[in-house]
């Protein structure tokens, strides 16, 4: 199983990339671990998430496929 | 009819010109009131350093999708609104240059302000829009919004 992520804000930063494919990230929860593993930074930062260009809360389980975006605090305006 | 624009986001900065040609392309004799907001970026100065411009990036999509539900939510609140245009600049806009628009439109001026300062909260905690502020000796930092 695959997904796409794609990295905003200051996660651009800390992970050195816009976007990176991941395999056998099954959820959230799963996801998080990775980041903080291989980000430790990331472990201070809050977002939000989207999945397929759409914004969701809770958990959160993947499918084969999913673009999955990462979002920091919104700063527009 | 209620007047929305379509593309929301611009590469680079707002230009004085495109705010009287919004007001020229609405032609529309409901209205008779307007209310303008202009963002405009601002040297500020932290730790001895001047900011000199932001760069704005975004999810456009998702600018896309929350943008029309600030339309619906805004228009559903103020009966009386006839128009909402909202632009916002990605990419790098210099300090004194101009990087939102933000007008609407209404037949009376009772509605305008405070759906002009509503819309503008939405759009600062819906839309998926960050900055970078770079400083006079080109370092940066990422910045979050400060309350009003």
């Amino acid at each position: 199983m695959k997904i796409k992520v794609y990295f905003f804000g200051i996660l651009t930063d800390v992970t050195g990339s816009n976007e990176q494919e991941l395999k056998d990230i099954e959820n959230l929860s799963a996801l998080k671990s990775w980041l903080w593993r291989n980000y430790p930074k990331s472990k201070e930062m809050d977002f939000q998430v989207a999945v397929n260009k759409k914004l969701i809360e809770g958990k959160i389980d993947f499918k084969n496929g999913d673009e999955i975006a990462l979002l920091p605090p919104f700063a527009g305006g | 009819m209620l007047l929305q624009n379509k593309n929301f986001l611009q590469e680079g900065p707002i230009l004085p010109d495109q705010i009287s040609d919004i007001i020229d392309q609405v032609k529309s004799f409901n209205i008779g009131a307007y209310a303008l907001f202009l963002g405009q970026v601002r040297a500020d100065t932290i730790n001895h350093k001047t900011v000199t411009e932001i760069e704005y990036s975004a999810y456009p999509e998702i600018v896309e999708n929350e943008t029309c539900g600030i339309f619906e939510t805004i228009f559903n609140q103020y009966n009386d609104l006839q128009l909402i245009h909202i632009t916002h600049s990605t990419g790098k806009v210099k300090v004194g240059e101009i990087s939102l628009i933000v007008l609407v439109g209404s037949k009376h001026r009772g509605p305008v302000f405070k759906a002009l300062e509503e819309t503008l909260e939405l759009i600062k905690s819906k839309l998926p829009v960050w900055k970078k502020e770079y400083f006079n000796d080109d370092s940066y930092t990422w910045t979050q919004n400060t309350p009003q």
